[in-house]
């Protein structure tokens, strides 16, 4: 009898300890999968961590070359800028020479008759700067301008003077049409085109 | 005789239960120390991860102002050179404009 108890008794004991091994096992197969799926999980999300950081990162390094290469393209283009700027500046210091110079009377005369063939001829005067020393002959300007444009042409100094670095103004006697050939009017409408082509000239590569 | 055979299986089932308790509390607290390990290990890789972040971050950026103030110091280079070349051209460029101006 005793024999039977016991054997009873063991087998509900080694049937608890079976169940009780089988939740031990599962619980370690939960635990498991709990620390792999929580690493899985943190990998995931550090690698959106540092892919996220890597990416502002990248515009940012953008960023700071766009700037720096828009620096470069800005300090390029005021050296060119102020070169050009020096050209006109030393033009114009040396065209205040040039006004006392002996070729000066000859750059007058094709101003005047650049501008008289503009106004197509007729009486016209001519208005020079102040202090304007120079000996024109008018009557052979007069003469070149008939020829060119086919009216009869008269040219003569006006007791009006002008205020300019040189150049002169033609205007009809009516005083209807006017060409301002002074330097600095012709500097004013030529200013954009001369730009282009010192620019061509100095920065030629 | 019955009564204390029913009484003696009684106390095995006890027993029995006692154990099953017991490995289920363990169980517990398998799964309790699996959560906290879990939670130790999120927080030491979101950690590395800050840390490496900031690295490439840094390293980037670093790259960057490199190669920024290569490309500045580069083009005070050019400038100079534009200059220099420039100036070759300089007293052609200032006889252009007198020309263009003067009509001679």
């Amino acid at each position: 009898m005793n024999e039977r108890v016991e054997k009873i008794e063991e087998i509900i004991i080694n049937e608890a300890k079976g169940k009780a091994e089988n939740i031990i096992a599962k619980a370690k197969e939960e635990a498991k999968k709990i620390l792999d799926e929580a690493e899985q999980e943190a990998k995931k999300e550090a690698e959106e961590i540092i892919n996220k950081k890597k990416a502002d990162a990248e515009a940012q390094a953008r960023r700071i070359l766009s700037e720096a290469k828009l620096e470069a393209r800005l300090k390029i283009l005021n050296a060119k800028e102020q070169l050009i700027s020096e050209a006109f500046d030393t033009a114009i210091e040396k065209l205040k020479e040039f006004s006392q110079s002996t070729q000066y009377k000859t750059a007058l005369e094709n101003l005047i008759k650049d501008a008289a063939i503009i106004i197509r001829g007729g009486d016209l005067e001519v208005l020079l700067p102040e202090n304007t020393n120079v000996n024109l002959d008018l009557s052979k300007i007069a003469k070149e301008v008939e020829n060119q444009t086919g009216v009869k042409t008269s040219l003569s100094i006006s007791n009006e003077t002008i205020r300019s670095i040189g150049g002169v103004i033609v205007r009809s006697k009516d005083q209807f049409l006017t060409v301002d050939n002074t330097f600095e009017a012709r500097l004013e409408r030529l200013r954009e085109q001369l730009r282009v082509n010192v620019a061509n000239l100095l920065f030629k590569t | 005789m019955a009564n204390k055979l029913i009484e003696i299986i009684s106390e095995v089932e006890t027993k029995a239960k006692e154990i099953i308790s017991e490995a289920e509390k363990k169980a517990e607290e398998i799964i309790n120390q699996a959560k906290k390990e879990a939670e130790n290990i999120r927080e030491k890789v979101l950690k590395d991860a800050e840390i490496e972040a900031e690295k490439v971050w840094k390293d980037i950026l670093t790259r960057a102002e490199a190669e920024a103030k290569k490309i500045v110091e580069k083009v005070e280079k050019d400038i100079e050179k534009l200059r220099t070349e420039a100036r070759e051209q300089f007293d052609e460029a200032v006889k252009l404009i007198m020309d263009t101006i003067t009509g001679v």
